[in-house]
């Protein structure tokens, strides 16, 4: 009984504060909105762009993007769509996402492809190439990056897929190149995602236009 | 308290190491009380003051092994339990004070637009509109529900336009609504979508669709990621010529 009487008030108390603490968070996460974890801004940016639950297919640190604070880049997916989020975490505590680039799956398609053009601080970003493989056939991909340069002269860089992300059954691909800079820089880019069989033949060849950009400060 | 009492006390609570100063004089308090009863009970038996203090404090025995077995009563583990919470509240409350004011006007703008729409101002080149209407569809893979709440028929020049006036906003009311669901609510084959205006809790969109003079009705479709609705918007000719 004397061991109850001095351990239980100190127990009591920090039972107390905890709930509190549980209550505080979770008038945060539904009246507020503000995102204590990282998935918080991922479902946010489902929300966002109606997209639907999607799920992790890759998480990408370390590209060559300066920015504010601390974050990474989601690739996710579901059966009809892809979404490259940014996600940072920024002031403190708080995880929020910044504007993501999506692709609608519901057409059908051999490849589907999306880009997502990332411009962090001090001039530094990089282009993002994710998509899907939902031809059997196909082997290998490769996504090129064709620049207008300012004196209308035309570079064009290939950037071959080295290894799938095999998830549920599908074949996925998230890859990125940095973006010129500089006097160099160009003026405009277009990409172009091509399949091809396991013999190298060409199977499929398109322009990637859905995406987005997204500026990082 | 005697200073034979103060120094066994002090004693035991040196050896008390992760008490907290409150805890510390319960531990006092309890002791002191403990050995002035003794004490008072020697005394009451024909001991002298001094004599009944010391035998009192004797009969507790070693005060470093009483503290050493008080120290086990008060675990390390729950002390930083009941501190780490209060620490996590005050960053918690700091990080959340502006966004719920923030949020207090969203909740406002949501129960606007689940209420009164129209209040939130619908004229069409000084037009208002008088023709109310209630269509609510939930938007798939959102919180969102889309209403809406004005269609008028307008005559200009030879031509004539539906203005469709539809809000959004999110099932639950401090929720953020997504501007995105009304820029992908189309009129036509070849509509491109229309802008709007978001306040946080709602977003408001009013379009001028062209229609045939006497037409009942036009469709609003959501084709979106697989998600698909289509609403019948009924249109009335009353009034106009």
């Amino acid at each position: 009984m004397k061991k109850q009487k001095y351990y239980l008030p100190r127990r009591r108390k920090a039972i107390k504060r905890i709930a509190l603490c549980i209550v505080l968070f979770l008038i945060g996460s539904f009246v507020c909105n503000v995102g204590f974890l990282p998935s918080h801004a991922l479902r946010e940016t489902e929300k966002y762009y109606a997209t639907g639950k999607t799920e992790v297919i890759d998480r990408q640190f370390g590209l060559p993007v300066d920015f504010t604070g601390f974050g990474y880049f989601v690739f996710s997916a579901n059966e009809n769509a892809l979404m490259h989020t940014p996600i940072t975490c920024i002031p403190i505590l708080s995880w929020s996402r910044c504007v993501a680039a999506t692709v609608d799956c519901t057409e059908d398609r051999p490849i589907q492809a999306g880009f997502h053009s990332i411009t962090g601080s001090k001039k530094s970003g990089c282009f993002v190439f994710f998509g899907r493989v939902d031809d059997a056939d196909i082997a290998s991909v490769e996504v090129t990056i064709k620049y207008v340069n300012s004196d209308e002269s035309v570079s064009a860089t290939v950037l071959p897929v080295q290894e799938f992300i095999k998830k549920n059954g599908q074949r996925y691909f998230c890859i990125w190149s940095p973006k010129e800079t500089g006097e160099q820089s160009s003026i405009a880019a277009y990409f172009t995602v091509t399949g091809y069989g396991a013999d190298g033949e060409l199977i499929y060849s398109t322009k990637i236009d859905q995406g987005g950009g997204t500026v990082m400060g | 308290m005697s200073e034979i009492f103060d120094g066994f006390c002090r004693s035991v609570c040196a050896q008390v190491k992760h008490a907290t100063p409150e805890e510390k004089k319960d531990i006092v308090r309890e002791l002191s009380d403990h050995m002035a009863d003794h004490a008072q009970a020697l005394e009451d038996a024909g001991y002298s003051h001094d004599e009944a203090e010391q035998r009192a404090v004797d009969a507790m025995g070693d005060a470093d092994k009483i503290g050493k077995e008080l120290n086990r009563e008060y675990p390390l583990l729950w002390l930083l339990l009941s501190r780490i919470p209060v620490f996590v509240s005050i960053i918690l409350v700091i990080i959340l004070v502006l966004p719920f004011f923030a949020q207090l006007y969203c909740a406002a703008c949501n129960i606007q637009a689940r209420i009164s729409p129209e209040s939130h101002g619908v004229s069409h080149n000084g037009h208002i509109s008088e023709n109310i209407i209630d269509i609510r569809q939930e938007v798939p893979n959102t919180n969102d529900i889309v209403r809406f709440y004005c269609a008028d028929v307008v005559k200009d020049g030879d031509a004539y336009y539906a203005y469709i006036s539809v809000c959004c906003y999110d099932k639950w009311i401090f929720g953020e609504v997504s501007p995105q669901t009304l820029y992908n609510i189309k009129y036509s084959d070849d509509d491109i979508g229309g802008g709007g205006s978001s306040n946080g809790g709602a977003a408001y969109s009013t379009r001028s669709i062209p229609v045939e003079y006497g037409q009942e009705s036009i469709t609003a479709t959501y084709d979106h990621f697989g998600a698909y609705w289509l609403v019948t918007i009924p249109l009335s000719w009353e009034g106009v010529e």
